[in-house]
């Protein structure tokens, strides 16, 4: 594999918990402006994936790289400034906090007073950038961006939170099952936004169980299986049932392998 | 010109409902008729004597409570405010009488000391991940120890008249001004600015909301929760310092239920318990209603035990008003918008 237009390639990843193996030479990559849907059952190292790649754990063996580097990962702040970032289906947003502060959190925009020991935050134009992100995201039913993040439904949420992503400017962005709480129709709506995040150019690792979801957004699904990739396909050639039967073979599988 | 007025109606409805949206709404409304009662019940709640009496009362706890509040905005309580504000005099005196340090070292040694145990506190409650209102409780009871040790009950006095002595606490000229209130009123300043309109006030609110969701957006959380500790402790030690110079004497059992006035002042001001919804201008109400009823009860004529009970009663009635006022607003709100969609 060549890092021509992968912006994340894992290289035969291991990692061991003690004498439990989570992953066992697992090589995938995520190309810029490309879904990649990883799903598997629990237990199969979705989860490890997301916090080796996040820099909250490290491998035991093999090589991360993104953009075409080898990242030697110190901590999960350095993962976040080369523009990675993680959208977790309960850590989207702070519930009271308005949904401008909620916007610019942790990338708060701050004017230039030279006197001032503490910079002056740039509330107007925090104000605006987010009230535009949020109507162009299609969110014209709240009243303001000072409204707290807490009056948005669980889906709203996470378009929010995938919506701040790609204005940062973050480059891979991983999903840890985004939908699993959600209504039908307010789940097309987070997989209509995760789209845009491709259409814009950011690679998506997007993880999840249910094949459902992951099949209409995903332009390639690897299926993951006791910590090996099992299989990759290409997303529109792979039908739901294809992958809901794959996953079920691998459930019998396993049952028959602990027999 | 019918459709004026409504227009001109529509518009002050809409005006009364941003102004119930504030936290401090409530509060605001509570200051002002327990004033109005007391002055014309009296006539003499503004008299000189009183407001005296009043900012010397309001200045110690504004100031806790201002501090108190950034830190619950950030997700923690401290209930060793009023140790730290009975310790930081009495090592300061120690450090003046008996080590014969230059007034300014003193100063800088026993607030740095307290800010210490504010740094304690933070350290035991992020690290260890128990409940700050466990670890302050523990250092409150240590530090009263430790108090109660050096004075042996006794009170300590000071009579030197220092420069810097007097711009902490002396009172200015003739008026009814003291100098601990206009430190109140700068710091009630300075915090407000923080919180509100810098980056660090937004850390504090999210640490407080999500430590998760904060940590993952790139949030230092516990240094920020450690730092307003240490605002927390720092701050009650330089209330303390500031009475005892207005005083002159200080006993270890001074201040001994400000802690529980600082967080009365604080939710009774709109500040939520669970952190991130809240302000320290509301916390400055709370703190006038506080400062208000003990001068004013006195001067209706109540009995002087009444003020314990009725901040009591205060601060229940507060916080159901507060919830009820907001939650009105909100609907009003959410109605002239509405409205105002309707007619577009």
């Amino acid at each position: 594999m060549t890092s021509n237009g992968a912006i994340l390639e894992l290289h035969d990843i291991t990692k061991n918990f003690g004498t439990t193996r989570a992953l066992q030479g697992v090589t995938l990559e995520v190309n810029r402006g490309e879904v990649v849907g990883l799903i598997g059952d629990n237990g199969a190292g979705k989860s490890t994936i997301v916090k080796l790649v996040t820099g909250y754990l490290r491998a035991t063996s093999g090589r991360i790289a993104f953009d075409g580097h080898d990242i030697k990962y110190r901590s999960p702040a350095q993962a976040r400034d080369l523009g990675i970032e993680a959208v977790y289906q309960d850590l989207a947003l702070v519930e009271e906090l308005s949904l401008w502060r909620n916007f610019f959190l942790g990338k708060e925009l701050r004017h230039r007073a030279g006197w001032l020991p503490f910079r002056p935050l740039a509330k107007k134009q925090m104000r605006g950038i987010s009230l535009d992100a949020l109507e162009e995201l299609g969110l014209t039913r709240i009243r303001s961006v000072n409204e707290p993040a807490s009056s948005l439904s669980g889906g709203e949420k996470q378009s929010v939170a995938i919506t701040r992503a790609i204005h940062f400017g973050v480059r891979l962005l991983l999903l840890d099952e985004p939908t699993a709480a959600l209504s039908v129709r307010e789940t097309l709506n987070v997989l209509d936004t995760i789209r845009q995040a491709a259409e814009k150019g950011l690679g998506v690792l997007y993880i999840d169980h249910n094949m459902a979801h992951v099949q209409p957004v995903a332009d390639r699904v690897v299926v993951l299986e006791h910590g090996r990739v099992a299989s990759t396909h290409i997303g529109s050639d792979v039908t739901v049932d294809d992958l809901a039967a794959l996953l079920s073979n691998v459930k019998r599988e396993r049952e028959s392998e602990d027999e | 010109m019918a459709t004026n007025s409504r227009v001109r109606t529509r518009r002050n409805i809409r005006l009364l409902a941003i102004f119930g949206t504030r936290r401090e709404a409530g509060p605001l409304i509570v200051l002002i008729a327990l004033v109005a009662y007391f002055q014309i019940d009296s006539g003499k709640f503004f008299s000189s004597n009183q407001l005296e009496g009043l900012a010397t009362i309001a200045a110690a706890i504004a100031i806790i409570s201002a501090a108190v509040t950034l830190l619950m905005l950030s997700g923690e309580f401290d209930l060793s405010v009023a140790a730290n504000y009975g310790l930081a005099p009495i090592l300061f005196v120690i450090f003046l009488n008996d080590w014969d340090l230059p007034v300014w070292l003193a100063l800088i040694v026993a607030l740095g000391l307290v800010a210490g145990i504010g740094a304690f506190n933070g350290l035991i409650t992020t690290r260890f991940g128990i409940p700050s209102l466990i670890t302050t409780l523990g250092a409150s009871f240590a530090i009263i120890g430790v108090k109660n040790f050096i004075t042996g009950g006794d009170s300590l006095l000071f009579f030197d008249d220092s420069a810097i002595l007097t711009v902490i606490g002396a009172k200015i000229g003739d008026t009814a001004i003291i100098a601990p209130f206009l430190w109140a009123l700068g710091i009630v300043a300075v915090l407000t600015y923080i919180t509100e309109s810098t980056r660090y006030g937004n850390w504090s609110r999210a640490a407080g909301g999500s430590g998760d969701v904060a940590r993952e957006m790139g949030v230092p959380v516990n240094r920020v929760k450690m730092i307003n500790f240490m605002l927390s402790a720092g701050l009650s030690g330089f209330a303390g310092i500031a009475t005892f110079a207005n005083f002159r004497s200080v006993s270890s059992g001074y201040g001994a239920d400000f802690e529980l006035l600082a967080i009365v002042a604080t939710v009774v001001g709109g500040t939520s318990i669970f952190g991130v919804t809240g302000s320290i201008v509301g916390a400055f109400i709370g703190t006038l209603i506080i400062a208000s009823l003990r001068t004013g009860l006195i001067l209706v004529g109540a009995p002087g035990s009444w003020y314990t009970s009725i901040i009591g009663l205060i601060l229940i009635v507060a916080v159901i008003a507060n919830i009820r006022i907001h939650r009105a607003a909100n609907r009003l709100l959410e109605f002239t918008h509405r409205q105002e969609a309707e007619t577009q």
